[in-house]
């Protein structure tokens, strides 16, 4: 049915081959949601709000914020181009394999794999954390019953962050197993319920004052509000006015959940109308989430108060006892007090754990997409792209990313471990996929010019190297702030003692390079050259 | 693979072509599995008529589409894997089962079979109306299958013009008695239209571009009495399609018009992964 329908705005793709007409699963809403979530506006703003004015006196939040995502819309331009020149799913590995090199493509998804998989369960732990602890501990609070603010206690400990983590990424993994088109009208429905949640905390926090923030903690936890500043200025706490130099050393945190915003390029082969939906999908999700991180971080210093955020957190932070609340003070937590109120607090913390919910199908969604690609270029097995013949759906692929992710679980909650520089190994990969941008021009010509990306201008100026050369700058900038921060990250390679993140990394590297050539050579063996994957040529 | 082996070695023409289509639905129907050719190659085969009229326009049949119902998915996946055709892994993946392609190991003919419904532009759900043509699915479904592309190309409207230049458009909208089976229920087409603004404004948008209203000649050429035949039935459908009283919901739609997209977006095929 080559005579078929074809959508008047669509112009084929580099990759595009003539055939019926598909009616995609994804719409722009859709990558919309899929970016807004993996940003994840709740731990944003629970990150910036606990770690910002106490680890970091003096930065403010909304500035390093706005910095972030300043910085995040060259990338999102420059990923924005690789995904129109590439409309396939498979994300990084797609656009290396077919522009650098596939062995290496290869080793970068692997290891970008092994560290979304990471934060796939950080959020699941965060859930059970900041969402379901603070949840118990602040509804228990407002209400005064010790019950609910002992389940808070309970549950934060390692076996219920681990077992309560376990389910909620089963659930995630589920939900990809029963379709992506499912998995879409879920994220829908769950951020309608997180916009609105987001809304009415908005309103609260807008007519609500430091007054009556002051007075409710008092009469709810027995803290008075200058007492806390106090007890933390005793143990060490410096509060400061703004400065820029310390809102700039704070990019990094801001920054971890912005780099979400981009990761619809894992999924490009399912999205309707991949250049609009691409292009309002990422920068759309980067102005978005950057705007509405920033404008809640201003009404915490109007209700909380700046010094008093950094102060409480701070005791939290050091176990300084008598000057913090009894579940750890994150920004829920605190809002949920100035709410003052049983159903606002339910209505904030299930507004929190909607908002990290949206990490962990997505991380996950995005790791068995690079799964597939390996998969179907034969660098993986063939079964790890099997599709079930009952529900329709990769289950190998999807499964195996479920494991994946509940063997980090375990890790963090009764191992406490924080892989804070695995985002340094992010932050060279996705560096290299900027480098690549700015060099595709150049050494893939006849493909970057078949491509829709070498119509993008700005000015005059071709927007895919350029966006490549200061989304390059841009992160290495980054990974400087992160390797000199001992608080957020610390030396990925520290010769006295090489942090873990360091060796699964070494041990991606050497094993990924390893797999990759013995798979080369045993396709070659049955007469199958993978290398023909990687040369496909234009249409045009 | 334990059915027979495909009979054709090179497929190079549309006799090929129909040979296998129809002998895939035998098998199809032998094994339990239901199966109707839609498309271009259903407008051929529905009737003897089409076909040389089809073959003076130089419309060429490149592949064959199908459509299986959904509880059938696995075993016409059985039948066609026996045959010798070869799935296409990654629309497996992107379409998760509302949608599958096929390509002969050896000859290359392509197959698209679509699940349950037709899925475009606008959505055209055949629910019991699938069986009623032995071999490919009933004709008020394969003009509305051309009737709801958005932008019909010359072959597109090639198709429509063929279908209504070989068939009388009959009956009334309501619930009247359908005409005779190879007659083209405008009595059905109406309904379906009545339901759905957008479906209604593509559809009699693309039926005047294929059979313009008033003494305009109609672009394609389908010979004397075929124009005559074509303009007739296109004005009896235009006629019972204004006729049938509109839904609550196409009323609504209606006064929102083209200010909002009425349509589904259609892409081009592309490799998923």
């Amino acid at each position: 049915m080559a005579e078929s329908v074809t959508s008047p705005a669509v112009a084929p793709g580099v990759f595009s081959r003539k055939a019926s007409g598909l009616v995609r699963v994804g719409s722009t809403l859709d990558v919309f949601i899929f970016n807004v979530g993996l940003v994840s506006v709740g731990i944003a703003i629970a990150y910036n709000q606990y770690y910002g004015p106490s680890l970091y006196p003096g930065a403010q939040p909304w500035i390093s914020t706005l910095l972030a995502a300043g910085g995040m819309v060259f990338v999102a331009a420059a990923f924005y181009c690789w995904s129109v020149v590439f409309p396939r799913s498979g994300g990084v590995y797609v656009f290396l394999s077919r522009t650098i090199n596939p062995g290496v493509a290869f080793v970068f998804s692997l290891i970008e794999t092994i560290i979304l998989l990471y934060y796939a369960a950080l959020a699941a732990g965060l859930i059970v954390q900041v969402g379901l602890a603070s949840f118990f501990g602040a509804v228990g609070t407002v209400a005064k019953n010790a019950t609910l603010v002992s389940w808070g206690v309970t549950v934060a400990k390692p076996a219920g962050v681990f077992w309560i983590g376990t389910l909620i990424i089963v659930i995630a993994g589920a939900l990809l197993i029963s379709g992506t088109r499912r998995y879409f009208t879920v994220q829908r429905i769950l951020f309608v319920v997180a916009v609105a949640g987001l809304a009415v905390i908005a309103v609260a926090m807008i007519v609500g004052s430091r007054n009556g923030f002051s007075s409710s903690l008092t009469s709810l936890t027995g803290l008075h509000y200058n007492q806390v500043i106090a007890t933390a200025e005793k143990h060490g706490y410096a509060p400061a006015g703004t400065s820029f130099g310390e809102s700039w050393k704070f990019i990094i945190w801001p920054l971890l959940p912005l780099l979400g915003a981009v990761q619809s390029v894992g999924i490009g082969g399912e999205v309707k109308k991949v250049r609009r939906s691409q292009l309002l999908g990422m920068i759309g999700a980067v102005v978005a989430t950057g705007l509405v991180i920033a404008l809640f971080a201003l009404l915490s210093n109007k209700d909380f108060g700046y010094n008093f955020q950094g102060a409480v957190a701070y005791n939290a932070l050091t176990g300084v006892s008598g000057g913090t609340t009894s579940t750890a003070p994150w920004f829920a937590v605190l809002a949920g007090l100035l709410g003052h109120n049983i159903v606002l607090s339910v209505v904030i913390l299930a507004t929190f754990a909607a908002w990290i919910w949206f990490w962990i199908p997505a991380e996950m969604a995005y790791t068995t997409r690079s799964m597939i690609a390996w998969s179907f270029d034969r660098v993986a097995p063939n079964g790890l792209g099997y599709v079930s013949e009952t529900v329709h759906t990769p289950i190998v692929a999807i499964g195996v990313s479920t494991g994946g992710a509940i063997v980090f679980m375990w890790f963090i909650a009764f191992k406490a471990v924080a892989f804070l520089t695995f985002i340094e190994v992010l932050l060279v990969i996705w560096g290299a996929v900027m480098v690549a941008a700015v060099l595709f021009p150049l050494t893939r010509k006849s493909m970057y010019e078949a491509s829709p990306a070498k119509n993008f201008k700005l000015l005059g100026i071709p927007v895919m190297p350029v966006a490549g050369a200061i989304s390059a700058v841009f992160m290495a900038a980054m990974l400087v702030l992160l390797w000199r921060d001992p608080i957020a990250a610390g030396a990925l390679i520290h010769p006295s003692k090489m942090p873990v993140e360091a060796w699964v990394t070494l041990a991606a590297i050497v094993l990924g390079a390893a797999w990759y050539i013995g798979v080369r050579r045993y396709r070659k063996r049955q007469g199958i050259d993978i290398s023909l994957a990687f040369q496909q040529i234009p249409i045009e | 693979m334990t059915g027979p082996a495909n009979p054709l070695s090179e497929v190079n023409s549309w006799a090929d072509l129909q040979r296998e289509a129809v002998a895939i639905v035998a098998a199809a129907e032998q094994q339990g599995v239901t199966l109707r050719v839609v498309g271009s190659a259903g407008i051929r085969l529905h009737c003897p008529e089409p076909g040389p009229l089809m073959d003076r326009l130089g419309r060429a049949a490149k592949d064959i589409d199908f459509i299986v119902p959904q509880r059938h998915r696995k075993g016409m996946r059985k039948l066609l894997e026996s045959r010798g055709y070869v799935i296409d892994r990654d629309l497996l993946i992107a379409m998760e089962g509302r949608r599958y392609s096929f390509e002969h190991a050896e000859n290359g003919t392509e197959i698209d079979v679509f699940v349950e419904k037709l899925d475009f532009c606008h959505t055209i759900e055949l629910g019991d109306r699938l069986t009623r043509h032995a071999v490919t699915i009933p004709l008020e479904e394969l003009l509305l299958q051309k009737l709801q592309i958005i932008e019909m190309t010359t072959t597109d409207v090639i198709d429509a013009s063929v279908l209504l230049a070989t068939h009388d458009a009959s009956g009334a909208g309501g619930d009247a008695p359908a005409p005779a089976p190879e007659v083209i229920d405008a009595g059905h087409i109406a309904r379906v239209l009545a339901r759905d603004w957008g479906f209604h404004h593509t559809a009699t948008r693309n039926l005047e571009r294929v059979c313009p209203a008033g003494t305009e000649p109609c672009p394609v050429d389908v010979g004397p009495g075929g124009t005559e035949r074509a303009r007739l039935g296109a004005q009896r459908l235009r006629d019972v399609i204004e006729a049938e009283p509109k839904t609550l919901a196409w009323r609504m739609r209606d006064k929102v018009g083209e200010r909002k997209q009425w349509w589904q977006d259609v892409d081009e095929r592309e490799a998923t992964y």
